[in-house]
């Protein structure tokens, strides 16, 4: 027993894993959230690249999903607490370039979930520009 | 029955003391004390820009001292968390700022200590990216350009606010006291 207390206190507390930081961003609030959410996909979507690398098409596609999902959070914590949301809009720009980089570095039959994923990417950002400039802001670099 | 107490305590304090348990409380940057000094000093818009300079230079220190100690395990976490608290004052100063400023409270003691400190933070911030170890770098490179990219924006919001200001000051438009203002 004591043992076990022992590993989860010095085990646990090497590095900051993926797991760790997705449930630092899920109780922090407002810009610390926005911030935490974007970090949690950025580590993601490397995550998935190296998993497309290895051939673990199934598991990389579950990291994209995850890369959307936390777009959004950390889109949805920036507008609603009108906190970082000129970064937020920053760093959800190079998710969505580099995500499209992945997918064009990928076999052609892999290559619609990503596309998929970068399309929702682009109206998260356009959505946030709505809500930072109005319903006539769009994403300045569809490139 | 003395023994499973034993267990239940072990068990509890395991938990207590796991980071995962640590991580997931929603934190403040603040100290209950420093919360206590801003508070104090809501009336007084310089004072405060002073104590929240004064807050943030104590975040970027705590990294100071971090680096200089022998490295371990948990210092990457721990410079990543000194840098989101630094990232969130320097969000809230702007906040103030903004506040302050909207009432034409007199900001130009508070701002030029800011726009100093500013210009240190961007010195040591370098500092960190080009001295630290490429594997530690590895996990708080992201909130660190993140902290960059705030104390520019803070710089230059705080350079457009002080120009402001002393125009306003030329006017005769400046509040010198905030707690007299008209809302």
């Amino acid at each position: 027993m004591v043992l076990l207390f022992l590993l989860n206190v010095f085990g646990q507390a090497s590095g900051q894993s993926a797991a760790d930081l997705k449930a630092r961003a899920d109780a922090a609030q407002g810009g610390e959230r926005a911030n935490l959410s974007l970090e949690y996909a950025h580590r993601e979507l490397e995550d998935a690249n190296n998993l497309y690398t290895q051939g673990d098409v199934e598991k990389a596609e579950a990291e994209i999903q995850e890369v959307v999902a936390y777009s959004h959070k950390a889109a949805d914590a920036a507008s609603s607490s009108g906190k970082r949301l000129k970064q937020t809009e920053i760093e959800l720009r190079k998710l969505e370039h580099r995500m499209r980089d992945i997918g064009q570095s990928l076999n052609i039959d892999d290559r619609p979930p990503v596309e998929k994923a970068v399309q929702e990417l682009e109206q998260v950002r356009a959505d946030l520009l709505a809500r930072m400039f109005g319903e006539k802001a769009e994403p300045k670099d569809k490139s | 029955m003395k023994r499973i107490l034993w267990l239940v305590w072990v068990v509890l304090l395991s938990f207590v003391a796991s980071p995962t348990w640590a991580q997931t409380r929603d934190r403040d940057p603040l100290t209950d004390a420093e919360v206590d000094q801003m508070r104090e000093a809501a009336d007084y818009p310089n004072k405060r820009l002073e104590l929240m300079v004064h807050f943030a230079k104590e975040r970027i220190a705590m990294i100071e001292i971090l680096r200089s100690d022998p490295a371990s395990a948990t210092r990457p976490k721990q410079i990543h968390d000194y840098l989101q608290d630094f990232i969130t004052l320097l969000d809230e100063t702007d906040d103030n700022i903004d506040m302050y400023a909207s009432h034409h409270s007199d900001l130009r003691k508070g701002l030029k200590l800011l726009i100093e400190a500013n210009s240190e933070w961007q010195l040591k911030l370098r500092q960190l990216k080009e001295q630290s170890p490429a594997e530690e770098l590895q996990q708080y490179s992201f909130v660190l350009a993140n902290a960059v990219d705030t104390v520019a924006d803070s710089a230059k919001s705080a350079r457009e606010t002080l120009e402001e200001q002393n125009r306003l000051a030329a006017e005769k438009k400046l509040n010198k006291d905030y707690s007299e203002r008209k809302d």
